[in-house]
């Protein structure tokens, strides 16, 4: 299957309001049932909708002011390539932000849920 | 401007991951533009030009890894861009750590293939010294 830019973005606009909501209505419909969410190359894997949204709305230290920037960048196949940057901040050091940025990788089923989810970034903390 | 081909982007990537498994700073500026920006962190300046990426490889790579084992596949091909996953193993001097990195790198190319804006994404393993 071949995914689009168009569908990548929409995809994007409903991940990164998930971010904001973490509602679990909102996280749920972004994953197939069996996908798997690596949150870093060299730690393990979250498998299962189930647990992905679990994981996601833990949220052990509550964020707030968030703000997110994102850009679909390259498709291929059913491969998706996200740029995205996330600032932040948390409710045990609510005087400054955290900055993340990265590239994010979404493969997708023909349902257009994500299937596989790996990425990259940066963390820096903003006085 | 004429689009890249996956060609391009493979031969580009070859040659960078040739280069830093040898250590060799001189290959590395030959597959940058003369102004070329590149960030090694998305939060640092880039450094730029030939001059600037140069001294960043000899210092790195060129005088303080070894045994550079350098992979790499390609995730896609834009207009006038590649992206690719790579992973590198090596050991730092003098240290004898080993250090695996993994990451994602997004270069620009220009017509004749060299690389005007180089970014990446990646993170690190450490462990003491290899037995």
């Amino acid at each position: 299957m071949e995914i689009t830019l168009d569908q990548l973005s929409e995809w994007l606009r409903r991940y990164f309001y998930a971010w904001v909501s973490n509602d679990p209505d909102d996280v749920s419909p972004l994953f197939a049932e069996d996908a798997v969410y690596f949150y870093g190359p060299f730690d393990a894997p979250t498998r299962g909708r189930d647990g992905i949204v679990k994981r996601w709305v833990a949220d052990p230290d509550k964020q707030f002011d968030i703000t997110s920037r994102y850009k679909a960048i390259a498709v291929n196949r059913n491969l998706g390539v996200a740029y995205w940057n996330v600032k932040f901040r948390t409710q045990s050091s609510d005087t400054q932000f955290n900055e993340l940025d990265g590239l994010l990788l979404v493969r997708f089923n023909s349902a257009m849920e994500c299937i596989e989810h790996k990425e990259w970034y940066s963390h820096r903390v903003i006085k | 401007m004429s689009a890249i081909t996956l060609r391009d982007f493979e031969d580009w990537l070859d040659k960078y991951g040739q280069a830093w498994e040898r250590g060799d700073a001189e290959r590395v500026i030959r597959l940058f533009t003369d102004d070329a920006n590149y960030y090694e962190t998305p939060f640092d300046k880039p450094m730029n030009g030939h001059e600037a990426i140069h001294r960043y490889w000899s210092e790195g790579a060129g005088q303080s890894q070894k045994d550079v084992q350098f992979s790499a596949q390609i995730l896609a091909v834009g207009e006038d861009f590649g992206i690719a996953r790579w992973q590198a193993k090596l050991v730092r001097v003098p240290s004898g750590k080993q250090v695996a990195l993994d990451g994602v790198l997004l270069a620009s190319l220009d017509e004749w293939g060299k690389c005007k804006v180089f970014r990446e994404w990646w993170h690190r393993i450490e462990r003491e010294e290899y037995m």
